[in-house]
């Protein structure tokens, strides 16, 4: 009888649902990001040197109308939390006329970006070395176009009167570099 | 010990091990890695906060003793110790396969778990099931780094 019963009787042994797995990897690779640029693109700043109508009184550098519409923007991704870039500015080719120095500050940050934006190391002068001009910089974007971003502005000083000389149009460019702190 | 017995215990042992020969099975196909060549930014630009795979990034096919059988398939998924919460994988169903059978739910993405859930159902055998994948989080205010998890897709019989 035993075994006439268990000829009836199926066993379910699969109690439980499971019949098989499968798995995948997923890999998400960022690599540390260093992004850069100006808006509007390939400017070109205009200071004219005018001299005073009345003996006696300094000449003086005019500034371009666009001059005041400059902004950088920069997206900057860290392998570490704790990792900052800065943003230097140096000549690039040309050179200013004698009796004549170049200052720039950068704004503090504003726009729609997000993240360890840098702080503006106030007004520098522009030289052949590569100097600070924004410091700081963790994992940041600071979106794009005018608005966004750090603005920037210039100012041409007369250093020695003196020294100034009639001269051509002088074409200089002036270089911006993101780079590890 | 009678020739009864002895036939029973046959056939006992023949269902309990036969019935995995006969089981459903399940097979994948593919995988995903997101990396920079899957999105092109500017300064300024933050990552795509959601980031599409294709379509058919993977296939699960669904094949085996499924003739009586209906039979759902759920995922989750084990992140790596290099995981960033800031990450969420979500997952959908964009084909309906080939074969015998059919497939149905999963049309709409989900996010992948811990735990698992349920993705989509299906009768019989059906091949070649395409899925589709999303990124969400990617940012460059986490660090720049290589995130990993393990995706599972688990056969379950009704």
């Amino acid at each position: 009888m035993a075994g006439v019963l268990v000829f009836l009787f199926k066993p379910s042994i699969y109690a439980q649902a499971y019949a098989d797995q499968e798995e995948h990897l997923f890999e998400l690779s960022i690599r540390e990001i260093a992004l850069l640029s100006l808006s509007p693109q390939q400017s070109t700043l205009f200071f004219e040197l005018t001299f005073p109508e009345k003996a006696g009184e300094d000449p003086e550098f005019k500034s371009g109308p666009n001059n005041q519409q400059l902004w950088i923007h920069y997206t900057n991704g860290n392998a570490l939390a704790n990792e900052t870039r800065n943003i230097g500015v140096q000549w690039g080719s040309g050179k200013l006329p004698a009796g004549v120095e170049l200052y720039i500050s950068a704004g503090g940050y504003t726009g729609n970006g997000k993240g360890k934006t840098g702080v503006t190391a106030g007004k520098v002068k522009i030289t052949s070395s590569n100097t600070n001009l924004i410091t700081g910089i963790g994992g940041a974007f600071t979106g794009r176009g005018a608005g966004n971003g750090h603005k920037l502005d210039y100012e041409v000083k007369i250093s020695d009167a003196g020294a100034l000389q009639n001269q051509n149009d002088q074409e200089i460019n002036i270089v911006f570099t993101l780079s590890d702190n | 010990m009678n020739k009864y017995f002895v036939f029973g215990l046959l056939y006992f042992l023949f269902m309990t091990f036969s019935s995995d020969a006969l089981a459903q099975n399940l097979r994948l196909s593919g995988a995903w890695k997101v990396s920079h060549n899957n999105f092109q930014i500017e300064a300024g630009d933050d990552i795509p906060g959601t980031i599409r795979s294709d379509a058919d990034q993977i296939s699960l096919s669904v094949n085996g003793n499924v003739n009586k059988s209906n039979w759902v398939i759920r995922v989750h998924m084990e992140e790596y110790n290099t995981w960033n919460n800031n990450l969420e994988l979500w997952v959908r169903r964009t084909g309906n396969g080939v074969g015998s059978g059919s497939v149905y739910g999963g049309n709409t993405f989900q996010r992948i778990a811990r735990m698992e859930t349920d993705f989509f159902s299906g009768q019989r055998v059906v091949n070649n099931i395409d899925v589709q994948y999303e990124l969400r989080g990617a940012t460059v205010l986490i660090p720049a780094s290589n995130y990993q998890a393990t995706i599972f897709y688990t056969l379950y019989e009704d």
